[in-house]
């Protein structure tokens, strides 16, 4: 009876005769059978659900025992496999294809029973495989034990195929950039290459230009200062020599050029009158404004000094630029030149403001100051030029720790100014009267012009003057005749000017002073070559520069700064030790300057100081103050100026030194 | 008197040995990192230096920094104030202004190239050296 009652759904039930206990009894017992049925319904609910989820969701689902053996499978691999029966206890392990890190970690992660994600490829007997996105978890029963793995898989074939493509294409790409840089920098390296034999070809014909300019300007020169010409002649030799200044510049400008673009380009700086400077370049432009008939005004402030020591040539060439393309620029109007000077920590900073009425820079974004630029192509037929003269003008002025800017107004005109810092001259410039005392010179020089500009040059100074127009003939006069200085063209017919130098180290003019004279630039001779030499002389021959020298010489001859007495004082009359310490001399302070030349030459300033400073250390012990002031101030310069003109009067300082030492010791013995 | 002599101008160092070989032995150093050396050496073997005439301007490591070499040796081994040896500085006109650092760093005078004998002896009188 009660079995039946069960069966069709009664609960519970209560026996008679009823008390109140038992209906309570009864009551919670109905009440917790309530909650179960509840529990059970709301468990089952989402029991289904899950199973819902997993059957019909769109990912595979696979379980597995904890020995990868496949226990359950969803129907989304029906769907999309034929066969899928065969997942039915198969190995996973079996089903993934590729064997590589990912494979084996899959395998690790089964046996450790641990969570893994990775990417691997599922292939399906009878099926395409696919690019697969698995993630192993492994899931605990309620006494917290693994006994299975879920193991979720996404289909990313699609993925990978795009990131191979895009793999594929990157690749592509990057073969074709790398050819093509390929390509470019052979192009370039040709480029420079082609750059490079430009500039040498512009140096080298610049050179062979420049060599016949020296007797051209020279003999016009000497000409004009020729008292029996008349005032006609006088004016067309004006003109001729007007030309070919002209001609000189454009030569000089494609020198200097060439050497920007192979880094050689150096300033030569020389003691000079600023006020001379500015005059010369306003007279060589002064025609062509003449002829466009714009005036020429100028304001030279007369604070200006009277001489300054720097590239007076470099700074005449910037001047005459500017000048040139205000002119070329302008129609009407005028171009007007003003300079003043103040002076910045004991040396003279001077500014020059040069401005037109011309038709002014319309293009600001163009760099005016690179080469070959002029603003429209269509304006280089028009108003002409080669482009190189601001390049010049700004790599100059750089050079003289300046620099240049403009402002322009289009249509109205333009306002160039630049500032360069100079140096005062130590001495001043002299007439032959000055000259201390008079020189013995041999003249080694094969060419007559040249060997003419030197005679006529040196004709009213006291300089007496030994010619050999050979190698071999210098070589023998050197071993004859004691001479104060040698000026040596180091081009010669039959040996080189370095073996002519050579020589002279190893003759009875040891310590003669050796000025090289080329038409070849500083820049474009080897170091040590011109380390060999006291200084160097360009062709066409610069009357100043060569007065300087050889001033220079003359005046050093009057002084007697050896005082063998020192050296006494320091060793107390040991007679073999003092002969071996002026030997010694004689050879390392060769060697010093060989290396502050070269140390110069190079750059190398610290290198540079300490061979100063030994030089000066040693010949502390014989006197030598000029030598000792010149290496000092080579330790104490600081400004950026360049230390040639210290190291040259250096050179022949020590010349002169060496000479007194060598006649002190012939004098003991 | 065992005297360390650290110059690398060869005429000065020559002048040097010269006036100090009348008073006892005498051992050349041209740079800093040799000048160290020896006087690291003689110290470890007891038969330590005297006198050093130490040149301020010296290739790579100058003269300050083996002044101060020097000294730290002496104070790793305990000795102190009048043991330490006894160092002068040489220097070239002009540079004035390094003395007083080496003073700072403890050296106990100073002579300017070109060296003259007379004054050298000088020095080493005033030190109490001869």
């Amino acid at each position: 009876m009660l079995t039946r009652a069960v069966d069709i759904g009664v609960i519970t039930y209560l026996i008679k005769p009823v008390d109140k206990e038992q209906i309570i009894k009864a009551l919670v017992r109905t009440a917790k059978m309530i909650q179960l049925e509840r529990e059970k319904e709301h468990y089952f609910k989402r029991v289904v659900a899950l199973s819902s989820a997993i059957e019909q969701g769109h990912s595979l689902i696979l379980i597995t025992g904890t020995d990868g053996r496949v226990e359950f499978f969803n129907q989304e691999f029906c769907r999309l496999f034929t066969g899928c029966e065969q997942l039915k206890d198969s190995d996973i392990l079996d089903l993934f294809k590729n064997k590589n890190t990912d494979y084996a970690q899959l395998a690790l992660s089964i046996k450790s029973r641990t969570r893994w994600k990775g990417e691997l490829i599922f292939e399906l007997k009878g099926n395409k495989p696919l690019w697969a996105a698995v993630t192993l978890s492994p899931i605990e029963n309620s006494a917290g034990v693994i006994k299975n793995f879920l193991l979720v898989i996404e289909d990313i074939t699609s993925q990978v195929v795009k990131q191979e493509e895009l793999a594929q294409a990157r690749e592509k790409l990057e073969k074709i950039v790398k050819e093509r840089t390929l390509e470019l920098e052979i192009q370039k390296n040709k480029a420079e290459e082609a750059n490079r034999a430009k500039s040498m070809f512009l140096a080298k014909v610049s050179h062979e230009l420049r060599t016949p300019m020296n007797g051209i300007l020279g003999m016009t020169g000497l000409l004009m200062d020729s008292k029996n010409i008349s005032p006609d002649e006088k004016d067309k030799l004006g003109i001729v020599k007007q030309s070919a200044d002209s001609l000189l510049v454009l030569i000089n400008d494609l020198l200097d050029f060439s050497g920007i673009t192979e880094g050689k380009f150096k300033l030569k700086p020389y003691n000079f009158s600023p006020a001379q400077i500015y005059k010369r370049a306003l007279e060589t432009i002064r025609n062509a404004a003449n002829i466009k008939q714009l005036e020429l005004k100028s304001f030279i402030s007369p604070e200006l000094p009277a001489e300054l020591f720097g590239d007076g040539n470099k700074l005449c060439q910037v001047v005459i630029n500017l000048l040139s393309n205000a002119v070329k620029f302008t129609e009407e109007g005028e171009v007007i030149m003003s300079v003043k000077s103040k002076a910045v920590n004991g040396m003279v900073e001077i500014e020059t403001i040069i401005s037109d009425t011309g038709i002014g820079i319309e293009n600001n974004t163009i760099d005016i100051f690179e080469s070959f630029t002029q603003i429209e192509n269509t304006m280089t037929r028009k108003y002409g030029g080669a482009g190189l003269g601001l390049k010049i003008s700004r790599e100059i002025v750089n050079r003289m720790n300046g620099d240049i800017r403009y402002e322009s107004i289009p249509g109205k005109g333009s306002v160039f100014t630049f500032n360069v810092v100079m140096e005062l001259p130590a001495e001043t410039a002299k007439n032959p009267l000055e000259f201390p005392v008079p020189l013995k010179l041999l003249l080694v020089e094969d060419g007559r012009i040249n060997q003419k500009v030197f005679y006529e040059t040196l004709r009213d100074y006291p300089v007496e003057i030994h010619l050999a127009e050979k190698g071999k003939d210098a070589i023998h006069k050197l071993s004859e005749t004691i001479f104060d200085a040698a000026l040596i063209d180091i081009n010669l017919p039959d040996i080189t000017g370095r073996e002519v130098a050579e020589a002279a180290y190893n003759s009875i003019n040891s310590n003669t002073a050796l000025i090289a004279v080329s038409a070849l630039s500083e820049e474009q001779l080897e170091d040590e070559h011109l380390a060999l030499f006291d200084a160097f002389l360009g062709k066409p021959v610069e009357k100043e520069i060569l007065i300087d020298y050889l001033f220079y010489v003359s005046k050093i001859k009057t002084g007697n700064s050896l005082d063998i007495e020192k050296l006494e004082r320091s060793i107390k009359g040991n007679k073999i030790l003092k002969q071996e310490l002026i030997d010694y001399y004689l050879k390392s302070s060769k060697d010093l300057l060989r290396q502050i030349k070269l140390n110069n030459k190079s750059g190398k300033a610290e290198e540079l100081f300490k061979s100063a400073h030994k030089l000066k250390s040693e010949t502390s012990y014989f006197g030598g103050k000029p030598i000792m002031e010149i290496t000092s101030a080579i330790k104490g310069k600081i400004s950026s100026g360049s230390y040639d003109s210290l190291i040259r009067n250096l050179s022949f300082e020590l010349k002169y030194f060496c000479k007194l030492m060598e006649r002190h010791l012939r004098s003991e013995s | 008197m065992k005297t360390l002599i650290v110059e690398d101008d060869y005429i000065t160092a020559r002048v040097l040995s010269e006036i100090m070989k009348d008073f006892g032995d005498t051992q050349m150093a041209e740079t800093g990192k040799e000048a160290t050396g020896y006087f690291e050496n003689a110290l470890g073997s007891g038969n330590k230096f005297e006198l050093v005439l130490l040149d301020i301007m010296l290739p790579e490591m100058d003269g300050q920094e083996v002044l101060e070499n020097i000294r730290t040796a002496e104070t790793n081994i305990g000795i102190e104030g009048l043991d330490r040896v006894k160092i002068v500085m040489i220097t070239a006109l002009g540079d004035y202004h390094n003395i007083g650092k080496a003073f700072k760093n403890q050296c106990e005078g100073y002579i300017v190239k070109p060296i003259e004998k007379d004054k050298l002896i000088e020095v080493l009188k005033d030190l109490e050296l001869i």
